[in-house]
């Protein structure tokens, strides 16, 4: 394991600096620039050439990618250009947000997705499998920012209730912090859940008709057993594959429902950084959700031989 | 065995068939629909009360500050924390100087002072531009009107926070911001008429003019001229790190994407002010979570967009609203220097094929007016053109699909024209709604515009600053919040202005805005204000179209809220309101 293990990591690097590469010339070729956006509505010829040379954007494209690609790799992400602070401490305020709501999304995600696709697997073809097909299907069509907007909107006329919209710390106040997350991340969550849902009914289905299943029935194991122990496990290895990918997507959703309910995760970040053309926020954000991603790839791939001794790495 | 094993129930009871499927789907909608109805949801819904068919033709200055304004049985109440909404989005720097930004002036007029602002108070006009003294406890033009004097307070103090601890705030401050201002800030050229400004003594300024310039007090008073702490920016080497200002809050703190936190300044030099203890201002960058805060009680004020209000006043009549007409300006706008738009027929007939008053109903909830070259906003100095004093020009403003395609016939387009035309999504959907009443009103004329929407980043750095090609084209966009009839004219019109997208170089032109420039006699000013109105109208260099009201809303116990004008809200309104709670 530990040769592929260090096979992998080394090919986590030419995957990053590719990253970096192809973000640093797209947003550079977007129509727009940061200096435009900074000046906005005065942008006197003379002022945008001074802050151009200013900020070094006057520079070779591939001057600017050395050097700031030199900072990386001594922990330096850049400087903002619309705020002049380092993008570093930026980040390192905002990712416990997003990091927060992201795990309370997949561990929610995975707390409806799993069992309910059990139970449909289970009881295929019968009105609860329908039943749970439907919600899952409704948990995938439904965007998050409709969903959102309902459940800010709906209680604040029904109840004058909503979400407090002032964003407290977890270590400020704790039970105060989990009362803003738990919504959003619900239904960040939800949007997961109805493709983990339907893989792992899928998943099931299949496992539940082999041989070693009806062996273990055969034995009279407890069908919970036979069930939990037996063919989820083993129904688990494409869901975990699906759970990689999916961070991504929970990434993705961080953006919309961190605006919805006004919290300062990164994914809001993100989305400022590309109004304004702020390259350094978004070459580094893109570099941290590749490495996010490529590392949660990874450590799905090495939990493959936990959930399924089989699994042999060479 | 597996039915067994798996407790699956009989199916020849358990498994549904296609009708009950499509029996439970049916209920499922229904239950969607149901859900929908109950929930109000304020865009859904039609407004209980139609809005106006005819929109109001402001005459007069149509803002209604008396609505907040009603004070509670006796004197005002000190105490509490303001909860407001103020931005969408993060400030770029704290730094007033260093960004032109609204998301940076408007957290800056809590914290710091400017030589004048504009008055508010009762019965005043949220866009009146009449001034009171802020640091200036006096000031007054000399003879010739090439300089001002300011006065400062006796009694006016930086914060009680180092480097600056309290002392008293000097006109060498104002020099050195002055001069700050003109090295590092992006709205320098606002001063390119100042000579010098100097400090003979302590509470004394001169602004000495390099020519007559009428509009002088507006532009010192504007909300981008703060007097800065220079023992901060000598320290830090700018502000953006440190807050500490003469306003009339104290800064606490900013946290990004959360908002900004100050409290009471005890020194402040408006005695009596501010009356809240505490302001808390949130960034909350989605709509609907701010409707939802001010249901919720979560906010004391928001600025909500003209398309909730209708839903909001309906869910919750409690609310006050206080408006103030929206002085901005959407316009049309081409090259003028080339063909089609170089004929001045073509551009008459883009006019009067917008129906003004379909986009005040449809956009504004139907209230509003038809803006010319100035903003209809600004009621001192805007000529109505459905009034009996704007001439014969008028009728270019008229929607009148049938003149219009006898113009463009008659400049060569008998069968019509295709066009692209231009704008943008970023300022939301108010914008949007508007090329949309657009579009179909070039369609009663014949003509086909095929909208193309570019993204705001690309659109603010090429397109509005007239980096488009000529042609078949034209651009839909608003301009700036502009609170003097000069800017509007000098930015757009004048061959020097910034923002002069359209190519305008016309002599006669720029001698009329040069001419009021320089003339400080209000009536005689108006009046050429006025006829550059009327020229304008003819010539149709932008093509204005119509604009409505801005509207704050503030909780039931919030009293003494006056409308705003732009981003002074901070000095000019909250240190006045207070919480009847």
């Amino acid at each position: 394991m530990h040769p592929y293990l260090a096979r992998r990591l080394l090919l986590v690097v030419p995957t990053l600096i590719g990253v970096t590469m192809v973000v640093f010339s797209l947003v550079r070729l977007l129509p727009g620039d940061a200096v435009s956006m900074l000046l906005q509505d005065y942008a006197y010829a003379k002022d945008a050439d001074e802050m151009r040379a200013r900020l070094g954007l006057d520079r070779p494209v591939y001057v600017q990618y050395f050097e700031w690609l030199g900072g990386v790799l001594q922990g330096n992400l850049g400087t903002s250009l619309r705020s002049n602070e380092p993008v570093t401490v930026e980040i390192s305020n905002r990712m416990p947000v997003t990091a927060e709501l992201g795990l309370m999304a997949i561990a929610i995600g995975l707390l409806i997705a799993v069992p309910v696709g059990v139970i449909s697997a289970v009881r295929q073809d019968t009105r609860t499998d329908y039943v749970l097909r439907g919600v899952a299907i409704a948990m995938l069509a439904i965007p998050g920012f409709w969903l959102g907007t309902l459940v800010i909107t709906l209680p604040s006329i029904w109840w004058q209730w909503t979400p407090p919209l002032r964003y407290t710390r977890l270590w400020d106040d704790p039970g105060k912090n989990l009362g803003q997350m738990i919504i959003p991340a619900i239904i960040l969550g939800i949007a997961l859940s109805g493709t983990v849902m339907r893989l792992t009914r899928a998943q099931m289905l299949e496992v539940l008709r082999q041989d070693y299943v009806r062996t273990a029935s055969a034995k009279g194991l407890d069908e919970r057993a036979v069930v939990f122990r037996h063919a989820l496990r083993n129904a688990f290895i494409p869901v975990l594959t699906l759970l990689g990918l999916e961070v991504a997507i929970v990434v993705g959703g961080a953006v919309v429902v961190e605006s919805v309910f006004a919290l300062p995760g990164i994914g809001r970040y993100l989305l400022e950084g590309i109004q304004y053309r702020d390259y350094p926020v978004i070459q580094a954000l893109n570099l941290i959700f590749a490495t996010v991603i490529v590392l949660a790839n990874l450590l799905v791939d090495l939990l493959y031989g936990w959930f399924d001794p089989r699994v042999r790495y060479s | 065995m597996r039915d067994d094993l798996l407790n699956i129930p009989n199916r020849s009871t358990g498994r549904l068939t296609r009708r009950e499927a499509m029996r439970g789907l049916g209920l499922a909608g229904l239950g969607m629909a149901l859900l929908s109805a109950c929930g109000q949801l304020p865009t859904r819904q039609a407004p209980a009360v139609a809005p106006q068919a005819t929109p109001r033709r402001a005459a007069v200055p149509a803002s209604k500050p008396t609505e907040a304004a009603k004070t509670a049985a006796g004197s005002p109440k000190d105490g509490g924390i303001l909860r407001m909404y103020l931005a969408p989005e993060n400030t770029p720097t704290l730094d007033p100087y260093l960004n032109v930004s609204v998301r940076t002036q408007e957290p800056s007029a809590f914290f710091y002072s400017r030589l004048i602002m504009p008055k508010k108070g009762p019965g005043i006009p949220g866009l009146a531009y009449m001034f009171e003294g802020d640091l200036a406890e006096s000031w007054k033009a000399s003879d010739d009107l090439l300089s001002y004097t300011f006065n400062l307070r006796p009694n006016i103090k930086w914060q009680n926070t180092p480097p600056l601890n309290g002392r008293p705030v000097t006109a060498q401050d104002v020099v050195w911001s002055y001069e700050r201002f003109l090295k590092v800030s992006p709205e320098r050229s606002r001063f390119d008429y100042v000579a010098s400004a100097t400090a003979p003594d302590n509470r004394t300024v001169v602004f000495k003019l390099k020519d007559l310039y009428a509009p002088f007090e507006n532009a010192i008073g504007a909300p981008y001229f703060w007097i800065m702490p220079k023992e901060v920016v000598e320290q830090d080497g700018d502000a953006s790190k440190r807050v500490i200002g003469s306003g009339p809050f104290i800064f606490d703190r900013y946290e990004s994407g959360v908002g900004f936190f100050g409290h009471k300044n005890p020194n402040y030099h408006r005695k009596g002010e501010p009356h809240v203890d505490e302001i808390q201002m949130l960034i909350i960058p989605d709509q609907a979570t701010r409707m939802a805060g001010l249901r919720a009680k979560e906010l004391d004020g928001a600025e909500v967009e003209q398309q909730d209000l209708d839903p909001l006043k309906q869910s919750n009549p409690e609310m006050q609203v206080v408006e103030v007409e929206f002085n901005n300006n959407v316009c049309i706008y081409w090259k003028v220097e080339e063909p089609p738009f170089n004929d001045v027929r073509v551009r008459q007939a883009f006019s009067m094929a917008i129906n003004r008053d379909e986009m005040l109903a449809t956009v504004f909830n139907g209230r509003g007016g038809w803006n010319t070259s100035v903003a209809w906003a600004l009621s001192e100095w805007w000529l109505d053109p459905q009034g009996p004093d704007f001439g014969p020009n008028a009728r270019y403003f008229k929607y009148d699909p049938a003149e219009a395609r006898k113009l463009l016939a008659a400049a060569g387009y008998p069968n019509g024209m295709k066009i692209d035309l231009i704008s943008t999504p970023g300022y939301g959907q108010r914008v949007i709604q508007q090329v949309e009443v657009i579009q179909q009103g070039l369609k009663s004329a014949g003509v086909e515009a095929n909208i193309k929407m570019q993204e705001y980043a690309a659109y603010i750095s090429t397109t509005f600053l007239g980096k488009f090609d000529g042609g078949d084209m034209i651009v839909v966009g608003p301009n700036a919040n502009f609170n003097e009839p000069h800017e509007f004219f000098f930015l757009l019109y004048h061959p020097k202005g910034p923002r002069n997208a359209s190519g305008v170089n016309d002599p006669k032109l720029t001698e009329m805005i040069e001419k009021q420039m320089r003339t400080l006699d209000k009536a005689d000013r108006k009046q050429q204000i006025n006829d550059i109105q009327r020229y304008l109208a003819g010539q149709m260099y932008y093509v204005p179209t119509a604009a409505g009201f801005r509207s704050m809303v503030y909780q039931p116990y919030v009293r003494d809220a006056y409308p705003r004008s732009d981003f002074g809200l901070g000095a000019e309104v909250v240190p006045k309101l207070w919480l009847d709670k």
